[in-house]
């Protein structure tokens, strides 16, 4: 039913804008009909046919804009709107005089461009028809004399004539339908293609703002990476300041004793102010060392953390040996999207640092293992060590946090190390965290996004 | 004679701090290098009682064993040394760590620059020739 009489590719009612813009220019149309009707047909049918006309009108574009929310919603409601519309277009022509069949014409073709409601060619006839169906019973009705005659008395038609007005409305309106349903057709081919244009160009917009979203989330990336860096120098900045000052102040102490000739005293402030500048040269070279092991671009790729295992193990088997510690590496370690120079580093230092403590300790064990969890990729390195303090937890994953200012450094290094892994980590969006007790041993965790992240910085 | 307590475990500023300080007439200078060491030591005089461990502290951050942070909650949680002068004298300058500072109860903060002797006789000159609150009435 719905198929025949409504077309399918567009939903009844679904121009409501087109129609609420229609209804006055609707209005305007019928005056001018009235217009042309009253001129033409001299004026005493115009005052005659004036207020029902205008009574009908205003009735009709009333009901239309009440019942066109409801149409929309469901197709029986559309079907008595069309009836509602047919009615009232067929009492407006009634009111028009001889002339009711051309106005009939043009303002059912307006009707139907405007109404928003559309049909098919067979739903266009067949309204054409009904419409037809209403004017003959008013005919009709008017004839037997049920109903007055309102607006033909002065022109005193006789039956015949007033029936021949049926045949030739017959003519009249299907030729309507077909030239409405064929013009609709062919609007109706234009609206689909514009609605296909739209759906582009909502695609092509998403696109836009999904460009966009991607922009801002490298954005903030590129603001993330701009803020470590500068947490980073500002760190680093302090540290070297700590060695440097110290010879700034040694210098006039060391010329003091000089110049009293206390050559034991000037060559003890001698001694520290080379200490300190050998630290403040050590530092810079862990800084180089550091910005090359973790700034340095790479692209991303999937790393198997088996695979870099095995690669290390050369590396440290040595120190392994020599320590007699005994390495366990789980059989099933995941795959990880992430830089694989910087995730080798982050590996082996976490390796080594484990070896260089592990000293001091019966049968000495590290254990290697990891597992895929939620978005995350989650792998430890585990010893059975001295373990860390708690409160250095915090503290050791700072550059130069091993550089306290005591001259001796100690086997430790220069405690970059884990600054450096931390900073890889951090680049690749993962987190790194310790979990030690004195003598409880060590694991290092670290979780890095599985999915990874895109930027090849 | 008055007694300075730097605790820093620099060897370079210590020995130009004490060098400095001991310039000045009645100023006896002390040098501890190790956080810890400091904690103990006024532990030690406040069971004992019977004096405090200086007059005035030169106290730096970054120390080992125990950070100047803790040496100042320590001093300050000793009932006899509440009110002993401490003075920061550090490289850090962020305002987190002044804050702290200051929180914890340090009397002034100061950083180590490259005229530290400058600094330390304002420190001289403030603390041990000035400090005294003015009464109202002259």
């Amino acid at each position: 039913m719905t198929r025949i009489f409504f077309r399918g590719d567009l939903e009844a009612g679904d121009h409501e804008g087109a129609f609420k813009a229609s209804v006055p220019v609707r209005v305007f149309a019928y005056y001018v009909f009235l217009g042309a009707a009253a001129s033409l047909s001299g004026l005493g049918t115009f005052k005659f046919a004036m207020l029902p006309i205008l009574l009908t009108t205003l009735g009709e574009t009333i009901t239309l804009a009440v019942m066109y929310p409801w149409a929309k919603r469901s197709q029986s409601i559309a079907y008595c709107y069309l009836l509602v519309e047919i009615l009232a277009q067929t009492l407006i022509f009634w009111f028009m005089g001889p002339f009711r069949i051309i106005a009939a014409f043009v303002v059912y073709i307006f009707q139907l461009m405007n109404t928003g409601i559309r049909l098919t060619r067979v739903g266009y006839f067949a309204t054409a028809n009904v419409f037809l169906l209403f004017y003959g019973g008013l005919i009709a009705l008017e004839n037997t004399g049920t109903i007055r005659t309102f607006h033909d008395n002065n022109l005193q038609l006789d039956m015949s004539q007033r029936y021949a007005n049926i045949p030739i409305g017959l003519i009249v309106m299907n030729l309507a339908a077909y030239f409405v349903s064929s013009f609709d057709g062919f609007l109706n081919e234009k609206t689909v293609a514009l609605a296909a244009a739209n759906v582009r160009l909502e695609e092509r917009r998403r696109e836009v703002v999904e460009a966009n979203r991607a922009l801002e989330v490298t954005n903030q990336e590129m603001a993330d990476l701009q803020k470590r860096t500068d947490e980073f120098i500002s760190a680093v900045g302090h540290d070297l300041k700590s060695p440097l000052s110290a010879i700034c102040n040694t210098v006039p102490l060391y010329e003091e004793a000089a110049q009293r000739g206390g050559r034991d005293e000037a060559h003890g402030y001698l001694k520290m102010i080379e200490r300190n500048a050998r630290k403040a040269f050590e530092m810079a070279v862990a800084l180089q060392e550091a910005f090359r092991s973790a700034m340095s671009p790479e692209p991303f790729a999937r790393v198997d953390l088996g695979e870099v295992l095995r690669s290390l193990e050369s590396e440290i088997r040595v120190g392994l040996e020599r320590q007699g510690i005994e390495l366990r590496v789980a059989s099933d370690l995941p795959t990880v999207h992430a830089q694989p120079e910087k995730l080798t580093h982050v590996l082996r230092n976490l390796l080594t640092n484990a070896i260089k403590y592990a000293g001091g300790v019966e049968n000495p064990w590290i254990e290697v293992g990891g597992t895929t969890r939620d978005a995350e990729v989650i792998f430890f390195v585990r010893d059975n060590g001295p373990g860390i303090p708690r409160e250095h937890h915090e503290r050791i994953f700072k550059m130069f946090h091993r550089l306290s200012d005591t001259p001796e450094q100690g086997p430790e290094g220069k405690g970059v190390g884990l600054a450096v892994v931390k900073m890889i980590v951090e680049k690749h969006d993962g987190r790194i965290w310790v979990q030690s007790e004195p003598g409880a041993g060590t694991t290092f965790w670290v979780a890095l996004p599985s999915a990874g992240r895109g930027m090849d910085v | 004679m008055r007694k300075v307590l730097v605790v820093e475990d620099n060897e370079a500023f210590a020995a130009v701090m004490k060098k400095v300080l001991s310039q000045y007439d009645g100023i006896e200078v002390e040098v501890i290098s190790d956080g810890g060491e400091a904690i103990e030591r006024i532990e030690k005089a406040t069971t004992e009682g019977k004096a405090r461990i200086a007059d005035l502290v030169l106290l730096d951050l970054d120390l080992p064993s125990a950070s100047g942070f803790e040496v100042l909650e320590s001093i300050r949680a000793s009932e006899m040394h509440r009110s002993l002068p401490v003075i920061i004298l550090t490289n850090s300058d962020s305002a987190r760590i002044v804050e702290q500072a200051y929180y914890l109860g340090a009397n002034n903060f100061l950083l180590k620059t490259d005229r530290l002797a400058d600094t330390l006789g304002h420190v001289y000159e403030y603390w041990f020739e000035l400090s005294r609150i003015p009464s109202r009435r002259p």
